[in-house]
């Protein structure tokens, strides 16, 4: 059975079916224990939260293999699962707690700065802040910002997740991030008030 | 719109977003020029791309390892994922054993969670789910960083075994070498050591068997990778 790839083992146990097919999910999953227990660690940061996250994800796992269907690898497909499984229990564990000083810091944030939402139609401006975070931002940049502001994963978490250093690893490149949008947002405002100007108006930071 | 909610619109996964074929195949070093092309404008693929890589190619430091290793062994003895839940709603996890609990030395809760509300045939031959059963196989070394390609691999004996069947493995669990060995340790040749270049994750596992060529216990895979330069 070892020799089998996880697909090969996956199409065993869909045509054996339960309980009969079981003992390939159960090669299967064993596979995968150590890098489950790893990803649920670093997030977590403690072995207790860790072991009852990589419970769910695999009771998660085994409730859906029926469905299965091949488009991606079983590494990839298991991924997704321990991704929004842990996702999700962070941000309920975050919720009743401080995170919410993580983002006070956030505020000074230019989205709303006076005169420029009237510049822009604010789906623009949408628009235009994609583009922005996608051409300037660090790939670490942008890891944390997705995990962060998308997934609400707290910036220790992120740390532990990316092995950066320490917790203001994560926050260092919030910080610098933030800084290359706000930086183009002025930019791009300053432009589209005095379109007249030219290339040589651009002001400093 | 606040600030919070513009740097999350600005972020999040739009139409356009690579599927999770697109992703693992980016990790890969083999997207497609579709994908090629979306990466560079989205801050979120990037980070997906990122975070997958995590996840595939995550090796435990020499600080994680122990409590990882734990967290492993909880999972092989618990096998919570065979449908042990009782109930479901909200009281759904009185029904299991909370192996975290354990962990953490709770023995009361521990007793209530998993002998009271689980009734096994055998209960006192496991006094804590920590507790390595006979018929488990653990692999030993090698693991994590390492200075030098591994020369051998080690794994704790099975009663009763004949015979392990090694395998290495690509991250993505596709098996790449095989061997089998009459004891628990297997001299790593040439050929397998050249199989482990610099920086490149790769995992092992060991199944055991018995005269039968019955399985009697399949480790879980370790992850390791060879870095030039390393202490
Ligand atoms: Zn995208």
């Amino acid at each position: 059975m070892s020799s089998l790839t996880d697909e090969e083992l996956v199409a065993k146990y869909l045509e054996a079916g339960r309980p009969a097919g079981t003992r390939y999910a159960d090669e299967l999953f064993q596979r995968h224990y150590g890098r489950v227990a790893l990803w649920c660690f670093r997030l977590a940061g403690d072995r207790e939260m860790a072991t009852d996250l990589a419970q769910d994800v695999f009771v998660k796992a085994w409730a859906h293999l029926d469905h299965f269907r091949m488009d991606s690898r079983f590494s990839t497909w298991l991924y997704m699962i321990a991704r929004n499984h842990c996702f999700n229990a962070l941000r309920q564990k975050q919720r009743s707690k401080e995170d919410a000083m993580d983002r006070a810091d956030i505020e000074d944030f230019p989205g709303t700065a006076a005169g420029f939402d009237r510049d822009l139609e604010q789906k623009e401006l949408t628009g235009v802040a994609r583009e922005i975070m996608a051409a300037e931002l660090s790939p670490v940049e942008a890891k944390v910002m997705m995990l962060h502001f998308v997934e609400d994963v707290p910036l220790p978490a992120i740390s532990r997740t990316l092995g950066l250093e320490n917790a203001s690893g994560a926050k260092a490149y919030v910080v610098s991030a933030k800084r290359k949008l706000k930086t183009a947002l002025n930019r791009l405002a300053l432009r589209s008030r005095r379109p007249s100007t030219g290339e040589g108006s651009t002001p400093d930071e | 719109m606040n600030s919070e909610d513009f740097l999350r619109a600005s972020l999040e996964r739009g139409e356009a977003c690579l599927a999770a074929a697109d992703l693992e195949a980016l990790v890969a070093g083999q997207g497609s020029p579709q994908a090629a092309e979306h990466l560079p404008r989205c801050a979120y693929c990037r980070g997906e791309v990122e975070v997958l890589r995590s996840f595939l190619e995550g090796v435990p430091t020499a600080e994680e390892s122990s409590s990882v290793r734990r967290i492993e062994q909880n999972l092989r003895t618990s096998a919570a994922w065979k449908g042990d839940r009782r109930s479901t709603g909200p009281w759904a996890f009185l029904g299991r054993p909370r192996v975290g609990m354990a962990a953490a030395g709770l023995a009361a809760a521990l007793a209530v969670g998993v002998f009271l509300n689980q009734p096994r045939p055998s209960a006192p031959e496991a006094d804590t789910v920590d507790v390595v059963r006979s018929m488990d196989i653990v692999g030993i070394a090698p693991t994590g960083d390492l200075a030098e390609p591994p020369s051998a691999v080690r794994w704790s004996a099975v009663p009763g075994a004949v015979r392990y069947r090694v395998s290495l493995e690509e991250v993505d669990g596709t098996s790449i070498w095989r061997q089998t060995a009459s004891s628990a340790e297997l001299v790593l040749p040439a050929e397998a050591r050249e199989l482990m270049t610099d920086r490149k994750t790769l995992r092992w596992a060991v199944s055991a068997e018995d005269g039968e060529s019955k399985t009697l216990a399949t480790s879980t895979s370790l992850p390791f990778r060879f870095v030039r330069g390393s202490k």
